[in-house]
């Protein structure tokens, strides 16, 4: 099997060689950039990006690339204390970083998660969510926008997780959008989760396998091996789906954007629906605790 | 020919000659959801492998 150039391919759907493929991805990258967050492509912007890094291949990817293409990052990191699986995934991201020369700040939770899990009576998940959105969207000094590094398979699955409870119009508020102060962009959100592996084995890009003990058995997993299935049978159909409900979201954008009951929280002044939001109530239930 | 599948962390050995979708087929590894490597070059489909090579299955999802 061979590129149009006449090498061969390293990589099919696209058919491409090793150079016009990572090309491929890092084309993506830039043009995700420009369509969410322009203002880190003008020339002599002090703009820089913060990335989410979870120390998986997508994020260290996102990181990975937008370094190359000369935007100023720093790596954000967040610790929510999951043992066996943060410190190893941290371990990877420091030493990536360094080697690179690129700023990496990591954010500790205020208490490991299974005692956060106890203390709050919430699942691992939800629990995890409410501190790691609001850590992110604290930024940091001279951060601009934050990025992360959801790819075109998490998008999928997020939406038709949203269509599967009901809440379809919930897919447009998961598009680049400001949030407090930040803005949140996903430059890799049109980029397929297999190019992103492809495109970290050719860079010499090694994130530890290795899975949140938390992940299974949620609804999203479901979808996930749903898809892959629907995939086997029906090449390209998950392509197909994706393109569907984004234009659906897209041509939803505008209203469901809309501020109305979209609150912001008295203390921390993130955003929230009610009057406190869910990671103050939560810190206040830690602080009573001791 | 040795498959090394890292979601299971086996390690399989059996004699084997034919393209890469076969050996997944063989495997009964669901090929969308794998990249195959050898030596550190990424393989395509339709690229023979055989008795001699060692090749790393590697599993697209992971979580983050
Ligand atoms: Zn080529
Ligand atoms: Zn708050």
């Amino acid at each position: 099997m061979n590129c149009h150039c006449g090498l061969k391919a390293v990589f099919e759907h696209p058919t491409l060689c090793k150079e016009h493929f990572c090309s491929y991805v890092e084309d993506a990258v830039l043009e995700g950039v420009r369509r969410e967050f322009p203002e880190a492509l003008t020339a002599g912007s002090d703009v820089v990006v913060g990335v989410a890094c979870s120390g998986g291949k997508d994020s260290t990817v996102l990181l990975s690339v937008l370094h190359k293409l000369d935007i100023a990052v720093i790596a954000l990191a967040i610790d929510e204390g999951i043992p066996g699986y943060r410190d190893v995934t941290l371990t990877f991201l420091q030493e990536f970083c360094a080697t690179r020369g690129i700023t990496l700040q990591v954010r500790v939770a205020p208490r490991p998660l299974s005692t956060l899990t106890t203390l709050l009576g919430k699942s691992p998940c939800t629990v995890c969510g409410i501190f790691r959105r609001h850590l992110l969207n604290e930024g940091g000094p001279g951060i601009s926008c934050i990025a992360t590094g959801h790819n075109l398979d998490d998008e999928l699955q997020s939406m038709l997780l949203n269509v599967a409870l009901g809440q379809s119009e919930q897919n447009a508020r998961l598009l680049p959008r400001k949030y407090s102060a930040l803005k949140r962009i996903k430059p890799l959100r049109m980029v397929a989760e297999k190019a992103i592996l492809a495109y970290a084995v050719l860079t010499g890009i090694t994130p530890p396998y290795i899975e949140c003990p938390h992940a299974s058995g949620s609804l999203r997993w479901s979808i996930r091996d749903l898809m892959t299935a629907l995939e086997e049978q029906e090449p390209g159909a998950k392509l197909r789906l994706h393109a569907f409900l984004e234009e659906e979201r897209v041509n939803d954008g505008p209203a469901a954007l809309s501020p109305v009951g979209h609150g912001i929280c008295a203390q921390c002044g993130q955003p929230s629906s009610q009057e406190s939001c869910a990671y103050c109530e939560a810190m206040r239930e830690v602080m009573a605790h001791g | 020919m040795e498959a090394r599948i890292e979601q299971t962390g086996e390690r399989k050995e059996f004699s084997f000659s034919g393209s890469v979708a076969a050996m997944l087929n063989v495997l009964g590894v669901t090929a969308s959801t794998v990249l195959v490597v050898r030596n550190g070059e990424l393989l395509t489909s339709d690229d023979p492998v055989g008795d001699d090579d060692t090749v790393d299955v590697l599993s697209v999802v992971s979580g983050g």
